[in-house]
């Protein structure tokens, strides 16, 4: 308690006004550094199970092993080929997934016939598992590029639908009858209201679907692949290469956290108007 | 206002003319045939108690009812401002006072600054609307309003939100913007004082009679020639510059307080009137 501050007479003891309880520790170290204690912890834990031998490196290769196999995968340039090739398959399903996700969410959103028609099909759609579709897909589009793009893009599809969706009909119907008064049109209603209104639940659908493409494509690439990280996995597999398999799960989960980072960032600054309650 | 300029007001074409508006919510009439006429640069308020209808008539007004009937005679050129600001959160103050303005972006950016200025707003002219304070926000809202040069503005309880200092703040400004820009003006408010302080004309609503009344006497209504929703109509004639103690300015109070049913001394002034609860007001729900 500092010298400044003093219990009135009388008062409960031990109920004092000070400086509030200060987590110190909070603002001395960077936000960033913050979240990397965790998955910090959780590889140095394993590295000590592998080193002691509590986990057999035939069960799961030791952390340094894996570090080196990584590093000679990157020096051969074997890494960076699959990267981009899973990368790639990634982008053109979310392409298409998220465009149509939003063009139909729009139409469904906008418009109450919209909605009566498109919405109870694809709620139907939605819920059956989209991996349960892979020998369907493979029968209808072959073993080559398309299945998993399509894959891809129908498992993104959803969850931009929905939060895009609820976004649109969540907006308030004051700020649409401000619009009304100002006469600013369908267009323009459109444009400057309800897309912006709906862009914060827009954003969480993204996120969601981020985290569904690169489950999709995991499995996906894990069948009748010929490049991408998941092949580079089921070919170590062939070989009980357990440290290329934790390297091709590194890099998946490193993707993951990338992608959901950008759209952190692409939030922070299309939603800096916001004025919400941002953690204690 | 001097009689020559009220009555070279009233030989001009009038900026709005309707004519037997009705709004029934279900078996509720809550707009039961108004007829209203408002020359150009006239200040009308619009007085009445909760569940009279006069948000229910300024909405209608406004485009924003389909489900009245009548007929409106309404200019081009219509702004609104609501009880709260409505503006769009995701757009800066600037942004939203230029939304929607049919100019290049250099003549919007140019107005909308003006208009900002007028207001006082322009050290927030980059802000984020949810980091205004409320009457930053309803000042933004009345320069949106007011840049588009509106022949009729139509203000539904502007300052109800507002604290009390604010609201006299506010009431400076309006007649200041009046002055300069001159629209007819619609001011809805439940305020006495706000009326006489700013208006050239009081109108006050009357709340609907119960549904009790509804059968017969809704005969007997439809046939009348009259609205019985406006129950009463004066000329503001206080001298400029108006004040409260002036011994127009409370008289004319007392008339209105005796209109909205409320006795003088029940009322302190600028304080929102209370209507005496009867069986008949509880059992009506408000239309506002």
């Amino acid at each position: 308690m500092s010298d400044t501050v003093r219990a009135l007479p009388g008062a409960t003891p031990g109920l004092t006004l000070g400086r509030p309880r200060e987590a110190s520790w909070r603002l001395h170290v960077p936000a960033r550094l913050r979240r990397a204690i965790g998955p910090i912890a959780i590889v140095v834990l394993w590295q000590l199970a592998s080193s002691t031998g509590l986990v057999s490196t035939r069960v799961l290769a030791a952390p340094s092993t894996v570090a080196e196999s990584a590093w000679t995968l990157l020096s051969t340039g074997e890494l960076q080929n699959h990267l981009w090739v899973s990368l790639g398959r990634v982008a053109r399903g979310l392409g298409i997934g998220v465009s149509a996700g939003l063009a139909l969410a729009l139409v469904s959103g906008l418009f109450r016939w919209g909605e009566d028609l498109l919405d109870p099909p694809i709620q139907m759609l939605r819920t059956l598992p989209v991996l349960a579709l892979v020998p369907l897909f493979i029968l209808w589009f072959g073993i080559g590029e398309t299945p998993k793009v399509a894959l891809v893009a129908l498992g993104t599809l959803f969850p931009v639908y929905l939060n895009t969706f609820a976004g649109i009909r969540g907006i308030d119907n004051k700020l649409v009858e401000a619009a009304a008064t100002i006469s600013l049109g369908r267009a323009g209603l459109i444009w400057h209201v309800i897309l912006p209104g709906a862009l914060p639940a827009a954003l969480v659908g993204l996120r969601y679907s981020l985290g569904v493409a690169w489950l999709v494509l995991v499995i996906s690439e894990q069948i009748n692949a010929t490049a991408g990280i998941g092949y580079l996995m089921t070919n170590a597999r062939e070989f009980l290469r357990t440290d290329v398999i934790v390297v091709g799960l590194v890099v998946y989960g490193l993707l993951g956290l990338s992608t959901d980072a950008l759209v952190r960032a692409l939030e922070r600054r299309v939603l800096a108007w916001r004025v919400a309650f941002a953690g204690a | 206002m001097s009689d020559a300029v009220d009555s070279s007001r009233e030989r001009s074409r009038p900026v709005l003319r309707v004519r037997d508006v009705r709004r029934s919510f279900g078996e509720r009439q809550v707009l039961r045939g108004v007829d209203l006429d408002i020359a150009p640069g006239e200040f009308v308020a619009l007085l009445g108690a909760s569940g009279c209808g006069k948000s229910t008539f300024l909405r209608v007004l406004a485009g924003l009812d389909p489900g009245a009937t009548g007929t409106l005679e309404l200019p081009a050129k219509i702004s609104v401002v609501f009880q709260e600001p409505r503006l769009f959160p995701w757009k800066s103050v600037r942004q939203n006072v230029a939304l929607g303005l049919p100019y290049p972006p250099a003549e919007q950016l140019r107005r909308a600054r003006d208009a900002i200025a007028e207001v006082g707003l322009s050290h927030r002219a980059e802000a984020w609307p949810l980091t205004l304070s409320g009457g930053e926000a309803q000042r933004a809202a009345l320069a949106r309003a007011l840049v588009r040069e509106p022949e009729l503005l139509l203000l539904d309880e502007p300052f109800g939100a507002l604290d009390a200092l604010t609201r006299t703040r506010m009431h400076r400004l309006l007649a200041q913007l009046w002055h300069r820009h001159e629209p007819a003006v619609l001011l809805v408010t439940h305020d006495v004082d706000e009326a006489l302080l700013l208006a050239h004309r009081v109108i006050v609503f009357s709340v609907p009679e119960a549904v009790a009344d509804a059968g017969g006497d809704q005969q007997r209504a439809r046939s009348s020639a009259s609205s019985d929703t406006i129950v009463a109509e004066l000329r503001v004639d206080i001298p400029e510059p108006r004040r409260r103690g002036h011994a127009r300015f409370e008289a004319l109070r007392k008339v209105l307080l005796g209109h909205l049913g409320v006795a003088d001394d029940d009322a302190p002034p600028s304080a929102p009137f209370v209507q005496a609860p009867s069986s008949r007001e509880a059992a009506t729900i408000p239309a506002d």
